[in-house]
């Protein structure tokens, strides 16, 4: 059942789109768009700064104990690992559960008619935004997420295309912009570009800024001006790179209609990284593939859900909240949380369990491609900047349940330290105790025997790779006719990466992230350089 | 399709956890050594750790093979061993059997390092002499005059190595553990827990006259014998073979050859 709403929810005492810069200490919720300690004072900015290092005092810490351990309490830390290695045989067996079913529900999804379902319904009042934010990318890495709009199953002229340039890209982006409009625009109820101008006070750059500055131009220069009621449109901010499945839009509908608090819920489709898998290095694989699992599980655990990477929210709600903060790097994990807060904790996110497509990191070579996904990787465990807000917002709103509190803050702070200490304690320090373990240590059967038992929990575990593989393929698009079917077998043996790309790509970014947070050497927004000599067909997944 | 319905995950969780509960301890205990054998209950095992530094070995524990080493094999751990005391053996062809009695502990590791001594042992003369036989090995008459006189210089009684402090103590042998508060080195002790601080590899029976580490094992010159090398190990029976048998000879290391000299002679012992 739809609820009741008022068109004009907004932040009380903030301007849209004004960030903390324009929240007045004395309005209720002063605190929605905190971006970092500096941006508040005395006890508040301590206490802040305090929560923001928390993440890296807890990893570091966990890591400290268990090279301490190693050193003096050797017994101790091969009990720790041993029980690391259980714990995460029974965490992969547990996840798997959810990739597996969450790989159905998507294949189920996939080939579902969702215009059919939406016949039943009343929908011709919704109005999809559209936004792609961009900086320097190509004009056809734009043209190609655009065209994806015209080709799906739902009403184009449903669908306002909002192309949210950056001021400082130069001319060369206005004329891609212009180029685009031109070509596309007659297909969409409108399209417009924003140019989001450079340093802005209060604000980083990065998308955040440019999506809030464009949602609020869009509303002016859309909604405004054809007078279409705020709460008919449904905001999907996507990254540049984003194709749609044909039918993202009649699914998003479907889901947006039938929710039962559809005011309060973000919806998130699962994002696979196809555009360029078949082109993309391995390692660039492996990595792209194991954030779409995370996704798909995550799709399964709603409670445990953040909007991340390309999303949808109904635009009442998100004007509610200020739109994207625009002083953070993590925006897209951000808005769940600002509406979470915004909305006294009465605030979900849909799993839609449907694909949108996107780009695998490519780089020039291996090494700027390694480069690249490490950087990616860094901005996303800078993540871990959610958890000081989160926690200093609990505090400061008392209208949200403690329940809701306890759970979701417990939640953050045990993710961002798993994924920060588990891998390298289960592939390197864990181990570290039989070399500085002394000679007592080292003759006693137990030294003997932890290689042996930890090591097959852990081949055990990476045994769930088989289904991580199996998964894999089927979601591949359709193979390009210059690759032969060899390159089925190394998308499958790719699997074995996955201990190295954890460490790697994984715990060591999410550490220097927590590190960044802990010193107060932030993290700047870096945009992941896109480039795409072809593109897969994506409507052929072999789903 | 629905999601996965939170009883079912509940369920899933619930039982991982209770998994986890049950496993945990049971493995450590598995770990540290502890099995459930029939009629006997839970005991607490031990192991032993033997290092094969040779291809080919054939490796037994009391009579019973436990299995063969190879390009990359090169070391056996045995475990789920009662504590007890066990007999190993590992033979190779072109060697000498090697044999060891092992004390086991509970929840202890016994190690030993394998040594073995090619048989025969392979010797060659070595000579400036221009055309020499198969048996003999040219160099120069400056090296030969080198080597020499290395014999005629004092060398010191004691000397140092990982292994221990070996000392020559009025013509005896001894290996000499002088860190005490350190952990000491398998070969000191007869079993785990109940360690010497001395090894003697000859006492009173001849007069050794030099001695000195060399790969792996200690060799030593007697006025009686000859050149030995040996195992320094306090457990039975540590290997004494027999390299030159001729009284008066003596030997070097040099340029980690061991070269041994008879008279005017020189030979090099190779193969060790």
């Amino acid at each position: 059942m739809v609820e009741q709403l008022t068109c004009n929810e907004q932040v009380p005492g903030s301007s849209p789109g004004l960030g903390s810069i324009g929240m007045k200490k004395d309005s209720q919720y002063w605190y929605l768009h905190i971006g970092r300690a500096s941006d508040l004072a005395g006890s508040d900015r301590v206490l802040y700064r305090l929560f923001e290092m928390l993440p890296g005092i807890l990893s570091l810490s966990t890591l400290g104990v268990f090279v301490t351990f190693s050193f003096f309490l050797p017994i101790w830390a091969a009990y720790a690992t041993i029980a690391f290695s259980i714990y995460w045989l029974l965490k992969t067996c547990y996840l798997s559960i959810h990739l597996r079913h969450n790989f159905k529900r998507l294949r189920h999804n996939m080939k579902l008619d969702w215009n059919e379902r939406l016949k039943v319904l009343h929908y011709d009042h919704i109005v999809h935004l559209a936004i792609f934010p961009y900086t320097d990318e190509p004009y056809e890495v734009l043209a190609e997420s655009v065209r994806a709009l015209t080709q799906a199953t739902y009403n184009a002229k449903r669908i306002a295309v909002v192309l949210a340039a950056e001021s400082r890209g130069g001319v060369e982006q206005k004329v891609i912009a212009d180029r685009i409009v031109r070509e596309f625009s007659p297909h969409f109820r409108a399209c417009i570009v924003t140019e989001h101008p450079a340093n802005l006070p209060g604000e980083i750059p990065g998308k955040g800024s440019n999506i809030s500055y464009a949602a609020e131009e869009a509303r002016r220069r859309i909604l405004d001006t054809e007078n279409i009621p705020y709460e008919n449109v449904l905001v999907s901010a996507f990254d540049v790179d984003t194709v749609i499945y044909p039918q993202y839009f009649s699914c998003l509908t479907w889901h947006f209609l039938t929710a039962e608090r559809p005011m309060r819920s973000s919806f998130q489709p699962v994002p696979l990284y196809n555009n360029n898998i078949w082109h993309a290095p391995m390692l660039s694989r492996v990595i792209a593939y194991s954030s779409s699992f995370w996704q798909m599980i995550q799709q399964e655990r709603p409670e445990k859900l953040a909007t991340f990477s390309s999303h949808a929210v109904p635009f009442v709600p998100l004007r509610g909240a200020g739109y994207w903060q625009k002083n953070v790097v993590s925006e897209d994990s951000r808005i769940f949380w600002n509406l979470f807060v915004r909305y006294d904790g009465d605030y979900e996110v849909i799993p839609m369990a449907y694909p949108v497509s996107m780009d695998a990191n490519v780089g020039a070579n291996v090494w700027d491609t390694s480069k690249n996904i490490y950087r990616q990787h860094r901005r996303w465990t800078y993540g871990a900047e959610n958890i000081a807000y989160i926690l200093f917002a609990f505090l400061k709103n008392p209208r949200i349940p403690l329940k809701k509190k306890f759970r979701a803050a417990a939640f953050q702070i045990e993710g961002f330290w798993s994924l920060a200490t588990h891998p390298i304690i289960l592939f390197a320090i864990g181990w570290m105790q039989l070399i500085v373990g002394g000679h007592s240590f080292n003759a006693t059967v137990l030294s003997y025997n932890l290689p042996l038992i930890a090591e097959g929990f852990i081949t055990a575990a990476m045994l769930g790779l088989v289904l991580s593989a199996a998964v894999s393929l089927s979601l591949l698009p359709e193979r390009p006719p210059e690759y032969g079917r060899f390159r089925h077998i190394v998308l499958a043996a790719q699997w074995v990466l996955v201990p190295f790309t954890m460490v790697l790509f994984s715990s060591i970014p999410g550490l220097e992230a927590q590190i960044r947070l802990l010193t107060g050497n932030y993290l700047g927004f870096w945009v992941t350089p896109k480039r795409r000599n072809a593109i897969s067909p994506r409507s052929a997944p072999a789903v | 399709m629905k999601p996965l319905s939170p009883r079912k995950r509940r369920v899933y969780l619930l039982l991982l956890v209770a998994l986890f509960i049950f496993a945990l301890p049971a493995v450590i205990f598995y770990a540290r050594g502890y099995r459930f054998w029939d009629n006997i209950g839970f005991i607490k095992t031990g192991g032993i750790f033997l290092s094969v530094p040779y291809a080919n070995a054939k490796v037994s524990l009391n009579g019973k093979r436990v299995g063969e080493s190879g390009l990359l094999k090169r070391s056996f751990y045995i475990g789920d061993l009662a504590a007890g005391t066990y007999s190993v053996d590992v033979i190779r062809e072109g060697s000498h059997p090697w044999h060891r009695i092992l004390v086991v502990d509970s929840e202890l590791v016994t190690d030993a390092d394998v040594f073995l001594v090619p048989t025969p042992i392979d010797i060659v003369e070595l000579s400036f002499a221009k055309g020499a036989a198969s048996t003999t090995r040219s160099i120069s008459r400056p090296l030969f005059s080198e080597y020499s006189s290395l014999f005629d210089a004092i060398t010191p009684t004691t000397t140092s190595s990982r292994m221990g402090t070996l000392m020559l103590l009025g013509g005896d042998v001894a290996l000499r553990w002088l860190k005490p508060d350190t952990t000491l080195p398998s070969t000191y002790c007869v079993q785990p827990v109940h360690c010497v601080l001395e090894i003697w590899l000859e006492k009173g029976k001849q007069e050794a006259i030099h001695t000195a580490f060399f790969e792996g094992g200690i060799v030593y010159a007697t006025k009686e014998g000859g050149v030995y090398v040996a195992e320094a190990d306090v457990r039975p029976t540590p290997l004494t073979v027999v390299l030159y048998s001729k009284p008066g000879s003596d030997f070097r290391i040099i340029d980690n050859r061991l070269v041994v000299k008879d008279g005017d002679r020189l030979y090099e012992i190779l193969g060790l």
